[in-house]
């Protein structure tokens, strides 16, 4: 039987021990003997966040695939267990073998958000690796220390944690992870040192080495460039795309969790990337060009996941699942063939129209719940400013068609702060919403209504300009700012006719501020980081353990202006930290749709025409289809 | 091992209950209750099994375990009952099971219930500990002695938690005739048997259920108290 790292009377001291003992279905064991190269791969959340996320068990089956590779997961360890393993000096254990991470190879490191980055310092300090990559010896001989790889997201703008990593693997990790790792298993058997294998892995595309580069800034304390510090330090990093997703590994066996997780079902990866081209989703940018899947290959997944799992729902995952061509028809196979079986099927992330309420009806009985829609911005003026291509009509049609179907519950989602917006913009908000639960009464006559009263949730969060997005030159509005916004769109709510039928939520402000820093940072950022984990920041994005005051405290004594990252309207000649990476879509098209989105002109999606984005090189997806790549588009 | 039962749909033309007997070892101890029977629901799927769903819009598995378990115990015998609406024989639903088991998890047994068998919690009794003490925790006193003693005594009064009274006490509020959160008891009642053994754990056999359950705790706890501890 496996023993814990963790004595009895700790696991039944801590909350959700089962956190920690591993051993769940389909987590894999291996003989460390027969073993070349140890990953620990990390989420750096606690464990039911981290379970949840599809990116890591992607990796997870391909690395453990390979009989010389064994990788297993870390997670962050709750509060209550950090402080005990700090107290007792408890090195982390990655799950599946309960051995110390320090004594691995590998520990990668996933960033799916910003407010995760006091964690990465968490995961390093307790496994007892130096937070800084250049107090790990450039000499030692490899497997003295583990390499520590980050990657995911924030991975295309890793200047503000770049310190605390020895490399990055920007872009898809199914495309470039065999070639690294075949680098170290023969680097090490040569007898080679950490340095020789960073030297080696810097040529592989996609690899960043950020000790190999120093950063330079200007006067007024813009970023100017950077240095190169050694003779293999390439230029530019292309991110790595992985072309023939149907082909590419995917969790056919997934971990299942013993406790509840966010994400406690079958997720089937219908595509990647978008059509769409919404300016402030990074995502909609990073991932591009977008590439299907073909339907028996998703068919497949289906039954092989449902019987390796047992899980009773299926959930389909994409940036918008209706753009997805064979939608209609793979839903219905999935009913078809799971109807008898008690096994649900969720469709996240639909486009609500005729085709979406069809799909509806045949997945879920009569059971109505909530239908959410996401219009993002109040205004039309405002909705084609973000290019959002979704009309008041659409909203209106949409919803009516739900009213009529015997839906009474819409959900709204907005975002507050963006580029250009003016109180108009806001109070469209309230109109919108007002204007939805109108239409009810409008659509449902008063015998039908059974008593029942419509109700219209809106929710807004703060805008935040990320990297690779056309909005990375605008500013973001100040805290009080977006606090003021929120309680313009409350008041307004509330002296709308329909205002009973109303309801609006909001998020805190101070976290925006802050992600906003991370998001648009550069190197210097990360001294603040370190600062305010040294006064015991963690696990930011919890409301119970965020302190405003101590991160206001880093920045004063880092003497860093948190303003200067979030509220500039940055220059169009302006390097960024991240310009280095080339994500295909080049900074020429951000720029052009920048300057669109200034006169609120709409680009059409991908589908519909090509804007000439530059995601066409990788050869790929939607570009491929012929005569659809245009060599520019007009403006 | 149990004797392999022929299940057979065709025999009994309706759904037949399944009593499961599995064991708990090692790390998965620390599974709480409620997650235990979310990993069977699962397990039940994964191999396959014909289990019989309940109506309603939201169906689940006809399912009902006969008692909790306190997370860290580990356990040779746990029981419940499964509606299944066809299975060859208790061997195949036992070796479908355990070919898809999570590490220190065992199907040790399965039987098929007459139609008018009470449910698995309804049907405990009594329940059997073996109580271990970690390194460093062991009694320091003549535990032996001491369980001769209990065992000789005519009685064991404790006092015990009252839950239900414990709850009312919230709701009467100030009212002078509040009933006691604990109640006397026995304890020399529901202890069936007690010794100990030569690898220095303690054994007993205490009555269970829904009705007087008595946790081992209980017990250890009276024997420290009778040691002077
Ligand atoms: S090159 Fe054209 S089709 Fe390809 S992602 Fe860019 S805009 Fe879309």
């Amino acid at each position: 039987m496996r023993k814990t790292a963790l004595s009895d009377e700790i696991l039944l001291s801590v909350e959700h021990p089962e956190r920690y003992i591993g051993g769940e279905i389909n987590s894999v064991q291996k003989n460390k003997e027969d073993i070349a190269v140890r990953f620990a791969m990390c989420f750096p959340d606690v464990y039911e966040i981290g379970m949840s996320h599809l990116g890591i068990q992607i990796l997870y089956e391909m690395f453990n695939k390979r009989t010389d590779v064994w990788c297993e997961r870390v997670y962050s360890p709750w509060l209550d267990l950090d402080r005990i393993m700090r107290e007792k000096h408890i090195p982390l254990f990655a799950l599946e073998s309960q051995d110390p991470v320090r004594c691995f190879d590998f520990l990668g490191i996933t960033l799916q958000y910003e407010m995760c980055y006091t964690n990465v310092l968490q995961i390093l300090d307790l496994s007892d690796i130096p937070l800084k990559a250049s107090e790990r010896d450039p000499d030692a001989p490899l497997g003295e220390c583990p390499i520590v790889i980050g990657g995911g997201p924030c991975a295309y703008n890793p200047e503000p944690v770049a310190p605390f990593f020895d490399m990055f693997y920007i872009g898809e990790g199914e495309r470039r992870y065999d070639e690294l790792l075949e680098l170290y298993i023969s680097v090490k058997k040569q007898g080679g040192t950490r340095l020789d294998f960073l030297e080696g892995a810097a040529h592989i595309e996609g690899i960043y080495i950020p000790s190999f580069y120093k950063p330079v800034y200007n006067d007024d304390g813009t970023y100017a460039g950077r240095e190169k510090l050694d003779r293999y330090a390439p230029d530019r990093v292309v991110k790595a795309v992985c072309t023939g997703l149907d082909d590419a590994p995917y969790p056919l066996k997934p971990v299942v969790p013993f406790i509840k997780v966010t994400q406690d079902r079958v997720v089937l990866e219908i595509q990647r990337g978008c059509i769409r081209g919404c300016r402030f989703c990074q995502a909609g940018m990073i991932y591009r060009p977008v590439r299907e899947k073909s339907l028996d290959t998703l068919k497949g997944y289906a039954k092989a996941m449902v019987e390796a799992t047992g899980d009773d729902e299926i959930s389909l995952s994409s940036l918008s699942s209706s753009d997805y061509s064979k939608i209609a028809e793979l839903v219905k196979w999935l009913v078809e063939t799971y109807k008898d079986k008690f096994i649900n099927i969720s469709l996240p992330s639909l486009r609500i129209d005729h085709v979406f309420l069809e799909m509806m009806e045949t997945v879920q009985d009569s059971k109505k719940g909530s239908l959410t829609f996401a219009p993002e911005a109040g205004s039309q003026r405002m909705r084609d400013v973000i290019n959002k291509g979704i009309t008041e009509e659409d909203i209106m049609q949409g919803s009516a068609i739900c009213f009529t179907a015997g839906y009474s519950k819409v959900k709204l989602y907005f975002m507050l702060g963006l580029p250009g917006e003016t109180d108009e913009d806001v109070t469209a908000i309230a109109h919108l919403a007002n204007g939805v639960a109108m239409n009810y009464f409008d659509t449902v006559p008063k015998e039908e209504r059974k008593g029942i009263r419509v109700q219209v949730t809106s929710s807004t969060s703060f805008f935040v300009p990320k990297p690779f997005t056309p909005f990375q030159w605008s500013a973001m509005d100040t805290p009080d700012e977006f606090l003021r916004k929120a309680h313009l769109v409350n008041e307004t709510m509330e002296n709308e006719p329909n205002h009973k039928s109303l309801k609006y939520q909001y998020h805190e402000s101070d976290l925006s501020k802050l992600e906003g820093v991370f998001a648009r940072g550069d190197r210097r950022v990360a001294e603040v980081i370190l600062t305010a984990y040294g006064k015991g920041c963690m696990y930011d994005s919890w409301t119970e353990s965020f302190d405003s005051v101590k991160w206001d405290e880093a920045f004063r004594e880092c003497g860093l202006d948190a303003g200067f990252y979030t509220l500039r309207e940055r220059p169009l000649d302006e390097s960024f930290p991240w310009d280095f990476i080339d994500i295909g879509v080049t900074k020429d098209f951000l720029e052009k749709e920048y300057l669109r989105s200034k006169e609120a002109l709409i680009t059409p999606n991908c589908r519909d025409k090509c804007s000439g984005c530059g995601a066409a090189r990788f050869g790929t997806g939607i570009c491929t289809v012929p005569g659809k790549v245009s060599e520019g588009y007009e403006a | 091992m149990a004797p392999e039962y022929v299940l057979c749909r065709e025999r009994y033309l309706k759904d037949m209950r399944l009593r499961i007997r599995f064991s708990k070892h090692g790390p998965v101890r620390y599974i709480g209750h409620l997650d235990i029977q979310r990993y069977f629901q699962r397990l039940n799927r994964r191999s396959g099994l014909k289990v019989v769903y309940s109506e309603g819009f939201s169906p689940h598995q006809r399912m009902s375990f006969a008692m909790p378990l306190s997370v860290g115990c580990e356990s040779d015998a746990e029981y419940f009952d499964l509606e299944v609406s066809e299975a060859a024989s208790s061997g195949a639903v036992i070796n479908a099971m355990n070919s898809h088991q999570a590490e220190g998890i065992l199907v040790t047994g399965c039987v098929l219930l007459p139609d008018n068998a009470q449910n698995a919690m309804a049907s405990v009794r009594a329940a059997d500990y073996t109580v271990s003490f970690r390194t460093g925790y062991e009694p320091g006193f003549d535990m032996e002695a001491v369980v001769a003693a209990f065992n000789a005594s005519d009685s064991y009064i404790i006092l015990k938690e009252n839950k239900k009274a414990a709850k009312k006490k919230r709701s009467f509020r100030g009212s002078d005739t509040e009933p006691p959160a604990f109640k006397e008891l026995d304890l020399k009642k529901y202890v069936y048997g007690l010794c100990t053994k030569e690898d220095n754990t303690v054994f007993m056999r205490v009555s269970a259920g829904s009705a007087d359950n008595i946790k081992p705790e209980l017990v250890i706890k009276a024997l420290y108290e009778k040691a002077g501890k």
